[in-house]
């Protein structure tokens, strides 16, 4: 049921948000309801704080929390008379009513963009309600909507950080997401909530997670992974963060080491106020597959001193994957299957992965489009796709390989080599696909949809992701004739109806030269 | 003495603001783009909720960032008119400039006069801060009489014919309402000339032609400008037309204003019977629904019309009303006579919540805000204010009018016999 529910909230969330970009204010609320106990306060007018709640749950707060409504999203109610006489006064009272009312642990106060304009001091209004409040308080100093965040940068430089990092897993990228809402709003929590360490426990981490609306994914599956195995090595999981509780927050800095997977910035603030060293993987690239999940225990390990523990620990779990691998290699060598994908989100790790299933990859369909109508110039997707073929030169099978197809020609070119299955990963629109394909005589899958991640490291990710293919290689394929199929749709933006494409143009545009573009 | 909502200092909002207001009452129209002159969120957040409200929405946004706080958003605006228009012969443009224009005071103007192309254009000045959602709704509505053309004689001496102004498409069964009322309408030999919001440009243009308006809780400012241009008399209804005395208000006020042969009443009147010779199969079940103990959460038509209709015609006891959005017109203590359950204005959730959980309920009429309480305290929950974005309709079975009795019972005696 869990399932089902949330495939709807992924699809109700891609269709409302279409020609839509969320901002900083709402990543802020999203970021403070993945933490138990805080209640975001809005400092600013009340249709800002109204649409919040109509959001479905974020993974996080579903998965880790337990919880399966968004947090209520109180605010000032900012005026006309707020705006030009200030609002200092309404922002304090209501933070001692918020207290008062819902007894929270935390207050997050977030800005929005009147309040931001026109100057109020919340870090003034915050320091002098602290005392006078139960639960703790932070602000975040720049979660204004109109604040910019990393998806205003030019998007050619985040491709460029990506493929450095697949030449040279080591290699630090140039320009990150610090910027995002989220973010923000992790390192506030960091610099103003985080105490001094009464005392340090020894041999601990903290874990930093992600997945905000990745309800597809199995988050807590890769956690309790990690604890487990990392409890076997003699490393206890101090916390994992967000999808905790404020005390948990506090006493981040008991832990001796930080694995972060988004914000540097707090790292670095956490290894300057408290002595914690991190390991930093901003886009999930370092420990893709099985390789890489051993390596992720062990540069941990590396750390406290206990590789060889770590080798032991892993070794034996490779062992137990391996065995259960063996059966499904055997049943899956040699079957053909094409592999459709969008570079960058799709790492050459994860085709070689697919290979060490036991797969012929005999078709390699690559989809640079989806890039390019967010801004990636045609040159910068040229070498993305380079770059990305030059790290698939050791593969054994050898694929053809097409680039940008419609979803026509890629059917065509399908039926022509008669593979068993396709799987697709093109970032959007998977299950759509999917549909597609199937419908026209091919068998298909998308893992991603069904709770499969690359960027999560597990080693019974890869397991289940062995599984999930076979299994869907023995369903034998149903003969349908979907009403989904009888709509017009661009073949180049397939699930785009024909209807709504001048919106899609007008919107792309927007984005590219208004929003991105020099003004 | 009970607080008033001023003595509160947050507000867990029930409402959107004068942005989402217009938003709603603009967004679907055909051959109109709307434009929020904006950050990039303040579209999303509305673009969101009427795009599950099965809205096809006409709309983008001109992107204000950091750089536009500090130099204007003017370039930004202009070149989104550009991008919008370029290839586009036919050019009406609403503007919707939120929180960041307005505060920093923009000229708007200034960039439209200079575009190499002709535009018809109308703003409304939609900061978040400046009015709550009723506000923007009725705003958007009046200002759209700059488009109305001059009547054509030919046809509005020909048709007798209404203009709907006020009912709200992008709530559940909303388009089916409007085909109800459209449908009774026709029974008295009345034709529906335009709705508004409306759905098209060409609605909008034609209103003039209209022997009449009905303005139903929002929209009286447009009813009172088209009065005032071309003579066109209006009647307003506070309460949208729930139940037969819902149905039998709105049919008298127009035959009295239209003067009517009452003998064309005949077909209303067959009409009633037809409906309770249907509701006989539901006869088992009414007096179950006596004395039922009844919340209802929406905007203020929704609230009057229902309750009127629950109370008085199937004998339920309104405990509680919690009115989350009213036109700006609305003297608020005259809401206080709807019934002498407590009612809430434009409250803050956690109290309405709070009152609700001290209360007998058996059901709730609601909007998607009351969800979680329907689940937290397992009474049943019938989607019918804005906002209703987890439930569509594709089947025409109104709530208003008289099938929308049928409707209605169907609903609650299925979510009454379906529930826990």
């Amino acid at each position: 049921m869990d399932f089902i529910r949330e495939k709807i909230w992924t699809l109700r969330l891609s269709h409302a948000c279409r020609f839509s970009l969320d901002c900083k204010m709402f990543g802020a609320y999203c970021y403070l309801s993945e933490i138990k106990g805080a209640i975001p306060l809005l400092h600013g007018p009340r249709g800002c704080a109204f649409f919040p709640k109509l959001v479905p749950p974020d993974a996080i707060r579903t998965q880790l929390l337990g919880l399966r409504e968004p947090p209520p999203f109180p605010c000032t109610d900012m005026d006309e008379r707020d705006v030009i006489y200030g609002g200092a006064e309404k922002l304090r009272n209501a933070i001692l009513e918020v207290d008062r009312y819902y007894r929270p642990e935390l207050i997050g106060v977030i800005i929005s963009c009147p309040a931001a304009i026109i100057g109020d001091d919340i870090r003034e209004i915050v320091e002098d309600t602290r005392k006078r409040v139960e639960s703790e308080i932070i602000y975040t100093p720049s979660s204004a909507g109109f604040s910019d965040d990393e998806r205003t940068d030019d998007f050619n430089r985040h491709a460029e950080d990506l493929i450095e990092i697949w030449k040279d897993p080591e290699r630090r990228p140039k320009w990150g997401i610090e910027k995002c809402g989220r973010l923000d709003t992790l390192y506030s929590l960091i610099e103003q909530l985080v105490e001094e360490p009464k005392e340090r426990s020894e041999n601990s981490i903290n874990i930093d997670t992600y997945g905000r609306f990745h309800w597809f994914e199995n988050l807590s599956g890769e956690i309790a992974e990690m604890k487990g195995i990392l409890s076997e090595i003699g490393i206890r999981v101090n916390t994992v963060f967000p999808g905790c509780t404020v005390r948990d927050i506090k006493g981040l800095s008991k832990a001796r080491l930080n694995f972060m997977r988004r914000s540097e910035r707090s790292a670095k603030f956490m290894k300057e106020r408290f002595g914690i060293d991190y390991i930093f993987d901003l886009f999930g690239t370092r420990y893709i597959g099985i390789q890489g999940a051993k390596r992720f225990y062990l540069d941990v390990a590396e750390r406290f001193g206990l590789r060889k523990k770590a080798e032991e620990v892993v070794n034996a779990r490779l062992d137990t994957i391996d065995k259960s691998l063996q059966d499904i290699r055997a049943e899956l060598r040699r079957r053909r299957i094409a592999f459709i994908c969008t570079p960058l989100y799709t790492t050459p790790k994860f085709i070689k992965l697919l290979e060490t299933l036991g797969l012929d990859i005999s078709l390699l369909i690559v989809n640079t489009m989806w890039w390019r109508r967010w801004g990636m110039t045609d040159g910068c997707a040229k070498r993305v796709v380079d770059e990305f073929l030059n790290n698939l030169r050791w593969l054994k099978s050898s694929p053809k390989i097409l680039i940008d197809l419609t979803i026509e020609e890629e059917v065509d070119h399908l039926r022509e080599h008669q593979v068993d299955l396709v799987i697709g990963d093109v970032l959007i629109s998977d299950l759509s696909r999917m549909m597609y394909y199937e419908n026209s005589g091919i068998k298909s899958l998308s893992p991603h949809s069904l709770g499969y991640s690359s960027f999560r490291i597990s080693f019974s990710q890869v397991l289940y992701l062995g599984e999930m293919i076979l299994k869907r290689l023995n369903r034998p394929l149903r003969e349908t004739d979907l009403l989904y199929m009888r709509y017009r749709y661009h073949p180049e933006r397939f699930p785009t109806m024909l209807s709504e494409i001048s919106d899609e143009y007008i919107w792309e545009r927007i984005m590219k030269k208004v929003w991105r573009g020099r003004s | 003495m009970e607080k008033t909502l001023k003595d509160f200092h947050f507000v867990d909002p029930v409402e959107g603001d004068k942005l989402l207001g217009a938003f709603r009452a603009v967004c679907g129209i055909r051959d109109v783009v709307v434009l929020i002159h904006a950050p990039v969120g303040c579209h999303w957040g509305v673009n969101y909720i009427e795009r599950l409200s099965s809205i096809k929405t006409n709309a983008t946004i001109s992107a204000l960032r950091e750089r536009s706080v500090i130099f204007g958003g003017e370039e930004n605006l202009r070149k989104s008119i550009e991008i919008i228009f370029k290839r586009r012969r036919r050019r009406y443009l609403i503007l919707l400039s939120g929180s960041v224009p307005t505060v920093i005071g923009e000229d708007w103007r200034g960039i439209v006069e200079h575009l190499d192309f002709s535009i018809n254009i109308i703003n409304i000045d939609c900061g978040g801060y400046l009015g709550k959602m009723g506000e923007g709704f009725e705003e958007a509505l009046c200002v759209l009489f700059d488009w109305i053309e001059d009547p054509d004689p030919e046809i509005q001496d020909k048709l007798l014919s209404v203009n709907l102004i006020g009912l709200q498409r992008d709530i559940v069964k909303g388009r089916s309402g409007i085909k109800e009322i459209k449908r009774l309408l026709g029974l008295l030999g009345i034709r529906v000339n335009s709705v508004f919001p409306p759905s098209t440009l060409s609605e909008i243009r034609r209103a003039s032609n209209a022997k009449l308006n009905i303005v139903f809780a929002y929209g009286r400012g447009l009813a009172e400008r088209m009065e005032e241009r071309w003579k066109i008399p209006y009647i307003y209804l506070d309460a949208y037309p729930y139940g037969i005395i819902g149905v039998e208000e709105l049919i008298e006020a127009v035959m009295d204003t239209l003067k009517i042969d009452v003998l064309r009443k005949n077909k209303i009147e067959r009409e009633k019977e037809k409906i309770l010779c249907i509701l006989k199969d539901a006869h088992l079940y009414l007096p179950s629904l006596y004395g039922l103990g009844v919340a209802i959460s929406g905007d203020l038509p929704h609230v009057k019309g229902l309750s009127r209709f629950l109370q008085k015609e199937l004998g339920m006891e309104i405990q509680l009303l919690n009115i989350t959005s009213t036109p700006p017109s609305t003297d608020i203590s005259e809401l206080n006579k709807i019934s002498e359950s407590d009612i809430s204005i434009q409250d803050s959730w956690h109290r309405f919540a709070t009152k609700l959980r001290t209360k007998d309920i058996g059901l709730i009429f609601g909007t998607d805000l009351e969800r979680r309480l329907s689940s937290e305290l397992g009474i049943p929950l019938i989607l019918c204010s804005f906002p209703t974005i987890s439930r569509i309709d594709l089947i025409s079975s109104p709530y208003l009018g008289l099938r929308g009795v049928i409707g209605l019972v169907e609903e609650i005696v299925n979510s009454l016999l379906n529930y826990g």
